[in-house]
């Protein structure tokens, strides 16, 4: 099977090392890992991405503003979206979902089970 | 001598029919006059005890109910036609309601002034500007009806009412149907007016100002009249006609009887045919200020002429020894109505006298039974008597005192100054110490003072006396005294209470704010009359406060309120609390409310859900990182680890899980009791829900080799999913970690009257009784070690407790030393819609 191409954002630089090492080292994915969402766009465009995973809360752009960016490019528009919140408030999930996540993972997450639950929500989209 | 002897014979025939016929008219006048005799003097008597009362209300400025109707009940037995002896005040239209609320305090629920409509039914009265009710009446047996009847609502009561008070005199009225009245007969009233005692009645002017009431007795007239005469035995024979010839002539006939011998209780119908001629003795007498005429005629042959007697004289007119026996029949005649005089005389002379020993006999009784104190004093201050109540109230032996000063009763400067009255008087003729109800104090023999209630009047007769009465109000005085240090307290208590407390009346408007509430809405204590609750609520929260006014005013308990206030100045205030309503009559007159200032506590629940966010994402991001990096390194992302570093890792990552769970757990409990946990309700496979908890617990039930049961009876579970099985498995996990090896842990659902009861069920070491109930509060283990050595600090139960209550359920435990615990949810099969309400409010 052909590996996953992923562009993951956080801007806890550990998290987002630990997401990155765990897809890459435990799935074999290829992972571009970025601490901000501004080139979010463009990275998701040139490195041809399956699917972008992003922090909700960050400073500056948050989740919810990249997400609306990707979706608002025609070229971006058709990527998976999943949403990684430290938020356990069913509220804040029934938000995501209305505005179009894909999926929603939550932290803590189990870096040897990372992959696999992307991949679930990735199969669900077929 | 023959002529002479025809002569003779005739002349005696008619001295002898004249000599009869006088004979059997004096025999009859005899009974006559006894008749009106006795109905005279029973009338006197009566309205002597009519004057009792008077003599009570004489002596005493108050009487109460109980007071008046012992004194009823002491100073005369059960008579035959007195209906009711009672106590008729003058009330103005002002002071109406509180008279009428006296009485119903009194134990007459339903007492209100009544008058007869034109129907002649009782019907509450009307507004006049004074009212005569009755207020007192003894017996209250078979007089119920005429309490709060004002005399004053009918004409003929009102005329003699009127004219009593005018005149001071005894009055009665014409002939009355009674109120109270069940048969057939007629009442007469005779009201005695009483004024103020010590106020001048000498003008008409001066008695209608001081007049305070009437004493009054009703009489039934059949009963009144018939009753004497039965007993003593007098009228056979006689019929009897009483007109009052005061009255209007359609009004006049007070009693009629064809033979009063015959004790027929109504008024007779039976022919009276011979009330005419000269053989009708007619008499008057007067009654309280009306002329009773009565109309008395012989009925019978004992009052018959013997007209044999003449003939027969006649027929043997000849015979000498017939006028020798006819004139010592005419003797005899004479000597007979010598005799009735003086035995009518005589009954009259003895009845006087038992009138006057009566009446002595009575005053005594009354001075003697009187709860107040009674004592008599000439005009220099010297004490002539005492009654036992004066007796007991001072100490002394009333043949102890007799002579002695009065100002022995008091302490000083009284004395002193009672001395200087004294002989002021004398000076001056001015009596300053006439009068009522002044608050003296008494001196006891022993020493001791205490407080009296002193009314003073002039005795009538040829030296001026003065009698005193005293009524010990020492208890009277407590009882002000208590309600004034009760006031006070209550006072101060809502004075200086930090909540803020309000008094709103029924439109509204502030009756009362105590001074917190002042300070805290910024408005001066003049101010608030002027001022409702429409200014202080905030406009958004105005509406809803004014509900539950209407709410809390209808009688119903809306519980805790939330509403925001404004201050004077404009500043929002939050508040909470609890209105009341207070009810008079029935109906609401106004609101209490007491609020407590939250506005800082607001601001406290506001920056600690913000702290729950903070903590949530603070604490959880280096967690997220140290597990994620074991993760990763445990799995063999960074090569293949052996050995100790394994073990290590595994070390490491437990304690990563552990502390994961702890913060998961403290920020459970917070949003929980903070109440912002939000919880999704639906209908959960039961199957699915257990087995879900089991698999959570398996893998610690399989370290510890417990056996895991679960047994689901219900097909259901209604609630949040997630938070329900949360719960559960902290139940279980702890019934895991406390049983011992090979033990069994059985998980059981089942509904039962209405209710779905989750069980969790051990074979552990037990709960001691004790520590029941506060092993669900946070932090409490049964032991202090439990935390280290089985893992821990002591929330599981505390979120368990928090989810079941947010579920309007609850959790129990039955637990025994030794033998093991038994936890149970309950939860309702289906949630209550005021449940659901207030937790989405709360």
């Amino acid at each position: 099977m052909t590996s996953i191409r992923a562009l993951i954002i956080d801007d806890d630089a550990d998290i987002l090392r630990i997401a990155q090492l765990s897809l890459e080292r435990l799935a074999g994915w290829t992972v571009t890992a970025e601490l901000s969402g501004g080139n979010a766009v463009n990275l998701a465009i040139s490195k041809r991405v399956d699917v972008v995973i992003l922090d909700v809360q960050m400073p500056e752009l948050d989740g919810p503003t990249i997400f609306n960016m990707l979706r608002a490019n025609p070229d971006t528009a058709g990527i998976p979206v999943v949403m990684l919140t430290a938020s356990v408030q069913a509220a804040d999930h029934e938000r995501f979902v209305a505005l179009g996540a894909d999926g929603i993972l939550v932290k803590p997450f189990d870096p040897t089970r990372l992959a696999g639950q992307i991949e679930e929500i990735l199969d669900g989209l077929k | 001598m023959l002529a002479i002897g025809i002569a003779l014979s005739i002349a005696a025939f008619f001295v002898l029919k004249h000599e009869e016929e006088d004979r059997a008219r004096a025999e009859f006048e005899r009974a006559a006059d006894g008749v009106a005799a006795s109905l005279d003097d029973k009338f006197r008597r009566n309205i002597d005890l009519v004057h009792s009362i008077r003599d009570l209300y004489a002596v005493s400025n108050s009487v109460e109910r109980a007071e008046f109707s012992q004194f009823v009940e002491r100073a005369t037995e059960p008579i035959a036609g007195v209906q009711a002896l009672e106590w008729i005040p003058r009330v103005s239209l002002a002071d109406r309601p509180t008279t009428e609320l006296a009485a119903q305090s009194d134990g007459f629920s339903g007492f209100v002034f009544t008058e007869r409509n034109p129907d002649g039914i009782i019907v509450p009265a009307g507004d006049r500007s004074e009212y005569f009710p009755v207020y007192f009446a003894s017996p209250i047996r078979g007089n119920e009806a005429a309490l709060g009847f004002d005399l004053g609502s009918n004409s003929a009561r009102a005329t003699a009412l009127a004219s009593a008070r005018d005149s001071g005199q005894p009055v009665a009225t014409e002939r009355v149907s009674l109120v109270q009245e069940t048969g057939t007969q007629s009442g007469i009233l005779v009201f005695v007016p009483i004024y103020v005692n010590g106020t001048p009645v000498r003008t008409i002017e001066e008695r209608r100002k001081s007049l305070s009431g009437f004493a009054l007795g009703v009489f039934r007239i059949g009963d009144a009249i018939e009753d004497p005469l039965v007993h003593a035995n007098i009228g056979r024979g006689i019929g009897l006609k009483i007109l009052d010839i005061s009255a209007p002539s359609q009004q006049q006939l007070l009693y009629e009887t064809s033979d009063l011998g015959l004790s027929d209780n109504s008024t007779s119908e039976v022919a009276v045919a011979s009330f005419s001629g000269d053989r009708v003795v007619v008499r008057e007498f007067e009654v309280a200020g009306r002329t009773w005429r009565l109309s008395l005629s012989p009925m019978s042959a004992e009052f018959g002429a013997r007209m044999w007697i003449p003939w027969t004289g006649l027929g043997g007119g000849l015979l000498f020894s017939s006028l020798l026996a006819a004139y010592g029949i005419a003797l005899q005649g004479r000597t007979a109505r010598i005799e009735a005089m003086v035995q009518t005389r005589t009954s009259e002379l003895y009845r006087a006298n038992e009138r006057i020993s009566e009446s002595e006999a009575e005053a005594r009784a009354i001075t003697e039974s009187a709860l107040d104190g009674i004592l008599t004093i000439n005009e220099s201050g010297l004490i002539g008597s005492m009654n036992s109540a004066a007796e007991r109230m001072f100490g002394y032996e009333s043949v102890d005192m007799e002579g002695k000063n009065i100002s022995l009763l008091m302490p000083e400067p009284d004395r002193t100054q009672h001395d200087s009255y004294i002989s002021n008087y004398r000076k001056t003729g001015i009596a300053r110490i006439i009068g009522t109800g002044r608050e003296v104090t008494g001196l006891r023999r022993n020493g001791s003072t205490f407080p009296i209630d002193l009314s003073v009047s002039e005795m009538d007769g040829d030296s001026r006396r003065f009698v005193g009465v005293t009524r010990d109000i020492t208890v009277r005085k407590q009882a002000e005294q208590a309600l004034r240090d009760s006031e006070e307290r209550y006072r101060n208590l809502f004075e200086n209470a930090t909540d803020l407390i309000q008094i709103i009346d029924a439109n509204g408007k502030y009756l009362f704010t105590n001074s917190a509430w002042r300070t805290a809405l910024g408005y001066l204590d003049d101010e608030i009359s002027n001022i409702g609750f429409q200014d202080v609520v905030h406009p958004d929260s105005v509406n809803q406060f004014e509900a539950i006014l209407h709410s809390v005013m209808k009688g119903e308990q809306p519980g805790e309120i939330d509403s925001v206030f404004v201050t004077k100045k404009g500043r929002q205030i939050a508040v909470r609390g609890s209105i009341s309503v207070k009810m008079e009559d029935g109906k609401p007159v106004s609101t209490q409310g007491i609020f407590r200032d939250v506005t800082s506590r607001l601001e406290v629940e506001r920056m600690k859900s913000e702290f729950i966010g903070i903590v949530s994402h603070e604490l959880r991001t280096p967690l997220t990182s140290i597990r994620g990096s074991l993760g990763l390194m445990a799995a063999g992302g960074f090569g293949e680890i052996s050995g100790d570093v394994t073990e290590a890792i595994d070390i490491a990552v437990r304690n990563t899980d552990r502390l994961t769970r702890m913060v998961g757990d403290f920020l459970d409990l917070e949003r929980i009791e903070s109440g912002q946990l939000p919880l999704k309700f639906e209908s959960c496979e039961a199957v699915d829900l257990i087995s879900e908890i089991t698999n959570n617990v398996q893998s610690i039930a399989d370290q510890s080799s417990v056996t895991l049961i679960s047994e689901v009876e219900c097909d259901s579970i209604y609630g949040d999913r997630d938070r329900i099985i949360q719960a559960i498995t902290n139940l279980a996990s702890n019934a895991i970690k406390f049983s011992p090896t090979r033990g069994k842990v059985t998980i059981n659902c089942r509904d039962e009257d209405g209710v779905t009861l989750i069980a969790v069920t051990d074979q552990g070491r037990g709960i001691p009784s004790e520590m029941q109930t506060a092993i669900f509060d946070r932090f409490r283990q049964v032991t202090a070690d439990d935390h280290r050595r089985r893992g821990g600090i002591g929330l599981g139960l505390a979120i368990a407790k928090g989810i079941a209550e947010s579920h309007a359920g609850n959790i129990t435990v039955d637990s025994r030393v030794g033998e093991g615990s038994h936890f149970v949810i309950s939860l309702p099969t289906i949630r209550a819609p005021k449940a659901v309400g207030s937790y989405l409010n709360g």
